[in-house]
């Protein structure tokens, strides 16, 4: 099932429950794939289990779109396109529903339900700009083993 | 799949709700209609923020209730354009009955001043998900192409509901449809690159794992 759509000029955008992305324009065949974020250093990638976006709702940003899965090795992310990666980072909280203003990503974070904190996001790097967690982030191990690795790569 | 879905209830329902009581209500506390709400949280960067001064106390205008729909009750999220409300609902409770709709969920267009239906069309699923309580409501482009997101059955050999989105124009016109195919038939992206000295790479079915 796909979740709420994004929708740009006439093209629609949007996340399933599990791993599909898909954009579509009316009058076209549309773009669809299925995406996984393999743990840091994992020997078979191919391997690894596929995302579960739950419909995540995409939100637009200055490079592109942003994109988070909190339940399967989870990742928060922006794409230029379906298969075009800008850049992508390890989580280990539950996230909220964005929300984008100027060059920032705002989302709630941390705890069951994602209410621990607040954080901003650079969207072009995904650095965090600030976060306002009054009891921490908490932890939030998922039934995987999830990596310990937070870092921030820009590739742009 | 189940447990994702519960996850999914907690953290947005309440948004979801929110969305919809907002759209009926500004419309309804001066009588002229508010700044577009095109799709969920408004607008492509869910910033829910609108311009728009809400005079208080909002007082209610109109209501929409729906009948049960295969048993369930049927309301999505709701998005406004101009003076159109759009939004998913099964037939109007005491609205006037079209004997050529099918006791269907529908998409609706309804005139925000009034609650009155401009014109519906039946979509194929009944329920997208019962364990949510609101459904994945339509969205706008700000030419006024409709989108919905439904579901169709497709025969491999055995029936199988697939995820789909409907296209209509502003006048109730159809536009188009895509379906989402078996998984298997779809490459799949690695996220990766970010870990140290890895790059992303794109698997083709045929390299798949099945799943």
């Amino acid at each position: 099932m796909l979740g709420h759509p994004l929708i740009e000029g006439e093209t629609f955008t949007a996340l399933s429950q599990d791993d599909v992305l898909m954009k579509w324009t009316p009058g076209t065949d549309g773009e669809i794939v299925t995406l996984a974020h393999p743990l840091a250093g994992t020997p078979e990638p191919q391997l690894t289990p596929v995302a579960a976006f739950g419909g995540y709702p995409l939100a637009r940003c200055s490079a592109g779109f942003f994109l988070a899965d909190d339940q399967v090795n989870p990742f928060i992310s922006v794409f230029s396109a379906l298969t075009n990666l800008v850049w992508h980072r390890d989580i280990l909280n539950r996230l909220g529903v964005p929300a984008v203003q100027q060059d920032l990503v705002f989302a709630n974070a941390g705890g069951a339900n994602a209410l621990n904190a607040i954080v901003a996001l650079d969207s072009s790097t995904g650095a965090t700009k600030w976060k306002y967690a009054p009891n921490g982030l908490g932890e939030e191990p998922s039934p995987n083993d999830r990596s310990p690795n937070y870092s921030t790569v820009n590739h742009c | 799949m189940k447990s994702e879905i519960r996850k999914w209830e907690i953290e947005h329902r309440p948004i979801q709700a929110g969305i919809v009581a907002l759209a009926l209500m500004v419309v309804c506390s001066t009588g002229a209609v508010a700044d577009d709400w095109l799709m969920y949280r408004k607008d492509a960067g869910r910033t829910a923020a609108s311009n728009e001064k809400i005079n208080l106390p909002l007082k209610k205008r109109w209501s929409w209730t729906s009948l049960r729909v295969g048993g369930f009750s049927i309301l999505s999220t709701a998005v406004l354009q101009g003076e159109s409300l759009f939004f998913v609902s099964g037939p109007r409770k005491g609205g006037a009955r079209n004997s050529k709709l099918p006791e269907n969920r529908m998409l609706v267009r309804a005139d925000a001043k009034t609650g009155d239906a401009r014109w519906m069309r039946p979509l194929a699923a009944n329920r997208l998900n019962p364990y949510i309580a609101e459904d994945i409501g339509p969205a706008i482009s700000t030419n006024g192409t409709v989108f919905v997101v439904d579901q169709v059955t497709v025969m491999r050999p055995c029936p199988q509901r697939d995820s789909a989105v409907r296209a209509y124009s502003s006048k109730g016109d159809f536009l188009g449809a895509v379906s989402v195919p078996s998984k298997n038939d779809l490459a799949r992206f690695f996220v990766r690159e970010g870990h140290a000295d890895e790059t992303n790479f794109l698997l083709p079915p045929a390299g798949k794992p099945v799943t």
